[in-house]
């Protein structure tokens, strides 16, 4: 388990984490999201004892991340950093053998994840060869060469078509499937809340949000309708307790502040011709990420 | 251990296991051969042989062998051309004024061999030293030619004029410079690049990251340093290796009737191993020199790398690193050459150029043993107190792409490193 208690980290007078805390389990896959400079880069040089927190601790299985267990994580950073001159398979053999692997069980499974990625012909190719898709590709393979039980990701799908994305979250859902615990952060929230149980969102260093995804929606008391059909969008914004109203070539979004408007926009949807559909549905993950961050801001 | 013995490993196969490694060998082989054999390369297309002038040598006999001079002067000038080198005049011992010959522009060098063909006593007053070891070996074997058995090796004196300063002294100090002052500067720039690029390659790509996830960022710094010493070590053997394959050819060269040397030099080597009989100490000197300076710039070049967050940025920040290094070279060069070996010997001690300048220095006999071990302590010294600096500004600044400016970036990284202990109340 990884257990991030009250983590604070103060560069300066600047507060870059405050008094973060959360777990992971085995077997979980974490998201930590948040506007740029949130804290999530650093939160992740923490985790990997790149760091020292400046107050609270960061334990894995009940000891600090240190070099004596650093085997068994694998991290990738935000950015490409991969030595751009060699070949992907010496880059593989000196990444691997920092991890304490043998040569021969890193081209192993080198050979296994360039066929899982469809990039076996980049074998010998010096990275700089490569696009940047499969430069992405093989630091994503470098970080999970040494089969780590805990894998820590900055920004995974950055760069990403969607075929290679879907990739990558199947290779990550394999390891959540072994047992491993999974952290990453992306900016791309709604595949974050198809992909992940539990999450924080940082805003300033401070945790916005937190908890299971589905309680994080269940909290957020707001819900939108969906709406095919002839409605007055002015009788609609007039209902109290609509708060948006947003019209759609295909439809209509009637954003509204708790259960109890769904009645009342039903009763009026009711009185309406051509109705083809009404449904209620939970805020998206965006939209509390956008309410919450707005409101972080305001607080300020 | 393992991950440093990896790194120092990976390192140093990166530099050796490549083509440019190999043809920079092959040119600094063939440059050996060539440096080396230059006086016989130099003879080998008739150079080297000045107009020469006639050397006048008043000869005084007082053993009982009254063929002597005439014997001694046909050895001397042997197979050489129509008119004899070596002009040989008889003189008087009640003639010969030792005052008036300093003074004479008429001869320079008088011979006296006074007591017995068998037990001879030679004493020569010389304006020509580097004429001494040639005419006294050859007068020996004049002398073994008369009586084979029963030899006895003469008395031998020699005589230089009162003022007279050794030009072969300041030829030797000036070679030697040439000898060390360039390899030492080459090979340490070499290193320092290297660890420098290094670094910055892993850090502009930001696989520094990664790796520093893996490998303390002690470890990753010690392991640098180790495998760019260690090159300059193979480097330094091999260009060892080749000069006395080049000393071998010279040899074999000379021995060929294609060479006649005139003096006997086959070699610089054999030249400098003339005036330098004590070459092992000066040697292992250098060598400690060359590795003790070397780790010195290569913990400055790192931290230097460090700090940087481009190539471009590296370049920056190494530049006073290089322009003391060429400070030193130029000082190395000339210094002898302006007669300023006081000052060398002065900037011997100074710990960024001990590392160029002490083994000249010591080699050309400006500092005794002794000095040479203090300069070499005072190096050790600044080494262990730079590691203790550096290593934890290495490990603040590694993983920063802070680019503000030099100065403010560095002060910056110090803070870090050496945070202020805050008093409790």
């Amino acid at each position: 388990m990884l257990e991030v208690k009250n983590a604070r980290m103060l560069y300066g007078d600047l507060v870059a984490v405050d008094h973060l805390s959360f777990n992971i389990e085995p077997g979980e896959i974490f998201g930590l999201l948040g506007t740029n400079g949130a804290g999530k880069t650093t939160t992740f040089r923490m985790i990997m004892g790149l760091l020292d927190p400046t107050d609270g601790e960061i334990l894995y299985n009940g000891k600090k991340v240190g070099y004596h267990n650093v085997n068994e994580i694998g991290y990738m950073i935000e950015e490409r950093s991969l030595l751009t001159k060699i070949s992907v398979k010496d880059l593989m053999l000196y990444f691997g053998q920092l991890k304490d692997m043998e040569p021969k069980v890193i081209l192993e499974r080198l050979d296994y994840w360039l066929k899982r990625f469809d990039i076996t012909d980049y074998k010998n190719k010096k990275i700089k060869e490569l696009s940047k898709g499969n430069q992405q590709k093989i630091q994503f393979i470098s970080a999970i060469i040494n089969n780590p039980k805990l894998l820590v990701l900055d920004e995974p799908f950055s760069g990403l078509d969607p075929i290679n994305m879907e990739l990558f979250v199947e290779v990550i859902r394999d390891f959540q499937k072994k047992g491993s615990m999974v952290v990453f952060s992306s900016h791309q929230l709604d595949h974050v809340e198809s992909f992940c149980e539990k999450l924080i969102v940082l805003e300033k260093g401070k945790a916005i949000i937190e908890g299971r995804i589905d309680k994080v929606k269940k909290d957020y008391k707001k819900l939108n309708i969906r709406i095919v059909g002839d409605v007055d969008v002015e009788k609609l914004e007039a209902i109290p307790g609509v708060y948006k109203v947003i019209v759609n070539s295909n439809e209509i979004i009637a954003k509204i502040e708790n259960e109890d408007v769904a009645n009342l926009v039903f009763d009026y949807i009711r009185t309406c011709k051509n109705i083809m559909k009404y449904d209620v549905e939970q805020a998206t993950l965006s939209e509390i990420f956008i309410a919450k961050v707005g409101q972080s801001h305001e607080e300020v | 251990m393992k991950k440093f013995k990896f790194l120092v490993k990976y390192g140093l196969k990166k530099r050796v296991w490549r083509k440019a490694f190999l043809i920079s060998n092959i040119i600094i082989a063939l440059l050996m051969v060539v440096i080396i054999n230059i006086p016989s390369i130099v003879s080998l297309f008739g150079g080297g042989e000045d107009p020469e002038e006639q050397v006048n040598i008043g000869f005084i006999n007082e053993t009982a062998e009254t063929d002597l001079l005439a014997d001694y002067s046909a050895l001397m000038n042997e197979g050489g051309e129509e008119i004899d080198f070596f002009i040989f005049k008889s003189i008087e011992a009640t003639e010969f004024d030792l005052e008036a010959f300093w003074q004479d522009t008429e001869s320079d060098i008088i011979i006296q061999v006074t007591g017995s063909v068998a037990t001879p006593v030679i004493t020569m007053y010389t304006k020509i030293p580097g004429l001494n070891y040639y005419l006294l070996s050859e007068l020996e074997l004049q002398l073994i030619n008369y009586q084979i058995t029963n030899y006895q090796q003469p008395m031998i004196t020699t005589v230089n004029p009162p003022d007279y300063e050794d030009p072969e002294q300041e030829a030797f100090i000036s070679s030697m410079t040439s000898m060390l002052v360039l390899p030492l500067f080459i090979l340490i720039v070499m290193a320092t690049q290297f660890v420098g690029v290094d670094i910055i390659e892993e850090k502009s790509t930001k696989a520094i990251e990664t790796i520093i996830a893996s490998v303390p960022s002690k470890t990753h710094f010690i392991s640098k340093i180790t495998s760019s010493i260690l090159f300059v070590i193979i480097q330094g053997g091999l260009t060892l290796i080749y000069a006395t394959v080049a000393s071998l050819i010279g040899r074999a060269f000379a021995s060929s009737a294609a060479v006649t040397l005139p003096t006997g030099t086959t070699s610089l080597l054999s030249y400098l191993q003339d005036f330098m009989p004590n070459w092992p100490v000066v040697l292992l000197f250098a060598l400690l020199f060359m590795i003790v300076g070397t780790l010195f710039y290569l913990v400055i070049a790192a931290l230097f790398a460090s700090m940087a967050v481009t190539q471009e940025d590296y370049q920056h920040f190494q530049s006073p690193l290089m322009l003391t290094l060429l400070a030193a070279f130029y000082i190395g060069i000339f210094a002898p050459i302006a007669g300023g070996y006081g000052f060398m010997k002065v900037m011997a001690f100074v710990p960024i150029f001990t590392p160029i300048l002490a083994p000249i220095a010591f080699a050309s006999g400006l500092l005794t043993v002794v000095e040479a071990i203090i300069a070499l302590v005072v190096v050790i010294i600044f080494l262990v107190l730079a590691l203790y600096m550096v290593a934890p500004i290495y490990k603040v600044a590694i993983l920063s792409y802070d680019q503000t400016k030099s100065i403010a970036r560095m002060k910056n990284y110090f803070r870090k490193a050496f945070p202020k202990k805050v008093k409790k109340e």
